[in-house]
């Protein structure tokens, strides 16, 4: 018989569990009430494991920075960036990005005068919850706001 | 007794059998989750997966035939109507002569309807579970009657009304005949009825027929909704019942003698300690047995039941024949 399993599992029964219970510890029965608790302070979030450095999360476009080099639509493995001419800038689809980084490392981005260096337009954020209804939400489509705002 | 407070047994018994199976299944679950380390479910999970089964929309496939439709139902009424010779801290309702063989044939049959259920429902998957099912009963039996019938024998010896009814463990118990060989017996007596235990609710090494990564859950692989409900509580009620057995025969003392309560409310009080032990002895041969053990090939299992517990059960049930009939006085 594995007794050395036994005393193994049954030692093991009484450490505290090894599980981050995120992020509330007992599932809400509707998420509404849930968040009311949280603002009052009745509930406690446990926070995601934390990610590390360097981690590539959702890209993040700065229109302002970029020159419209299209370096990055010819870099992206995945086709996740389209040009918009009649902007000269671009637009990034995060739900076909595969989170390579590729076009942040070739990304020249632009010096405003005063700097020393130029300040990639693309940057990888830290955020990785970004489960969407759609894949075309707002939340999933990085561009620059005048292109939202003319329909392009 | 007569048949209408038998009958309102029975019922209270039923419910209060499903309520305590079903909340043991959850302390199970949660007990081997902290085993590994796990937060595990709930304690009444259990019972809101049989809400949510029975609430289920229940797929018949096209190739079922009219069994697979009657098999669950005939499953729970069979595990109830065991309930009424099951030793629950008191004498089993029906407690009459020789009632341990409708004790085993109806443990029997719930695994033999879950079977017929599977072969009717026309998936391979279930006819190779149901397979392996009937392999492991024909082979757990033997050791568990063997012993059952000797420690009956032993106990009937010692002049009892009712011999070879699952009552006689209240009367006298195997331990107090006190002879170191009758002890000895009765200790390898124990661990058979630990390993059979562990193979008639069928985890550990024997969760052969089900074996989930397998054969894709086995005899339940074609049941959903509220058929497959039926024979989880069916299943959940064999398992106290089994446990139960155990229990009657190894550790059959109540406590209500000691505190001197009588009536109603001994009835009571011994069905509640006797439930604690129930759980104690499917803590050891359920839950600690399920986490430390993978499950063994078929072949493997079979032949350890032929070629290790049952003579094991032969060790105990000669050890104690041989000290009834005195051959080394
Ligand atoms: S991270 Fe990779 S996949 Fe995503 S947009 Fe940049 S180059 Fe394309
Ligand atoms: S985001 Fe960077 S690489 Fe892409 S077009 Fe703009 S400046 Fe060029």
């Amino acid at each position: 018989m594995p007794t050395k399993a036994m005393f193994l599992m049954i030692k093991q029964m009484l450490q505290r569990p090894f599980t981050n219970p995120f992020p509330v510890k007992h599932a809400p029965k509707d998420v509404t009430s849930l968040v009311e608790k949280i603002q009052k302070g009745e509930v406690k979030i446990y926070p995601p494991v934390p990610v590390p450095e360097g981690f590539r999360g959702k890209l993040h476009y700065d229109p302002e920075r970029c020159i419209g080099c299209r370096l990055c639509i010819t870099v992206c493995p995945a086709n996740a960036m389209e040009w918009i001419p009649e902007l000269r800038k671009i637009r990034h689809y995060v739900s076909r990005c595969m989170f390579c980084a590729l076009c942040v490392d070739v990304c020249p981005g632009k010096k405003f005068p005063g700097e020393e260096k130029a300040v990639k337009a693309l940057s990888m954020s830290e955020e990785f919850l970004i489960a969407d209804y759609d894949k075309y939400s707002d939340n999933l489509i990085e561009e620059p706001p005048e292109a939202k705002e003319k329909g392009i | 007794m007569n048949i209408v407070y038998l009958t309102l047994g029975l019922i209270a018994i039923y419910l209060y059998v499903s309520a305590a199976s079903l909340l043991w299944e959850g302390v199970d679950r949660k007990l081997v989750a902290r085993m590994q380390r796990r937060m595990g479910p709930p304690i009444l999970q259990p019972f809101y997966d049989f809400l949510k089964l029975v609430s289920k929309e229940s797929i018949i496939p096209r190739d079922a035939n009219k069994f697979f439709e009657i098999a669950p139902v005939l499953a729970l009424a069979s595990s109830i109507a065991l309930l009424a010779y099951t030793p629950l801290g008191f004498e089993p309702l029906l407690a009459t002569k020789g009632d341990v063989i409708v004790f085993i044939y109806l443990l029997a049959l719930i695994a033999f309807v879950r079977v017929m259920g599977a072969v009717s429902s026309g998936s391979p998957y279930a006819q190779i579970g149901a397979q392996r099912e009937i392999i492991m009963l024909a082979s757990r039996e033997v050791p568990m009657m063997l012993g059952l019938f000797a420690i009956l024998w032993r106990l009937s010896k010692l002049g009892v009304e009712k011999p070879f009814s699952l009552g006689t463990f209240y009367q006298y118990n195997i331990w107090e005949i006190g002879t170191p060989l009758t002890v000895f017996g009765t200790f390898v007596l124990f661990i058979v009825f630990l390993l059979w235990l562990a193979s008639e609710i069928e985890v550990g090494y024997f969760n052969i027929p089900e074996a989930e990564t397998e054969v894709a859950e086995g005899p339940m692989a074609e049941y959903s909704g509220r058929h497959l409900a039926l024979f989880k509580l069916s299943s959940a009620l064999k398992e106290f019942a089994s446990a139960s057995l155990v229990v009657a025969i190894f550790f059959p003392w109540g406590i209500s003698g000691y505190l001197g309560l009588t009536g109603i409310g001994a009835v009571v009080l011994d069905l509640l300690f006797h439930t604690l032990k129930v759980f104690i002895v499917l803590f050891v041969s359920m839950s600690v047995f399920r986490a430390i053990t993978g499950r063994l090939r078929i072949t493997q299992a079979v032949g350890m039941f032929w070629g290790r517990i049952l003579p094991m059960s032969f060790i105990g049930v000669l050890l104690i024949v041989i000290d009834v009939l005195g051959v080394i006085a």
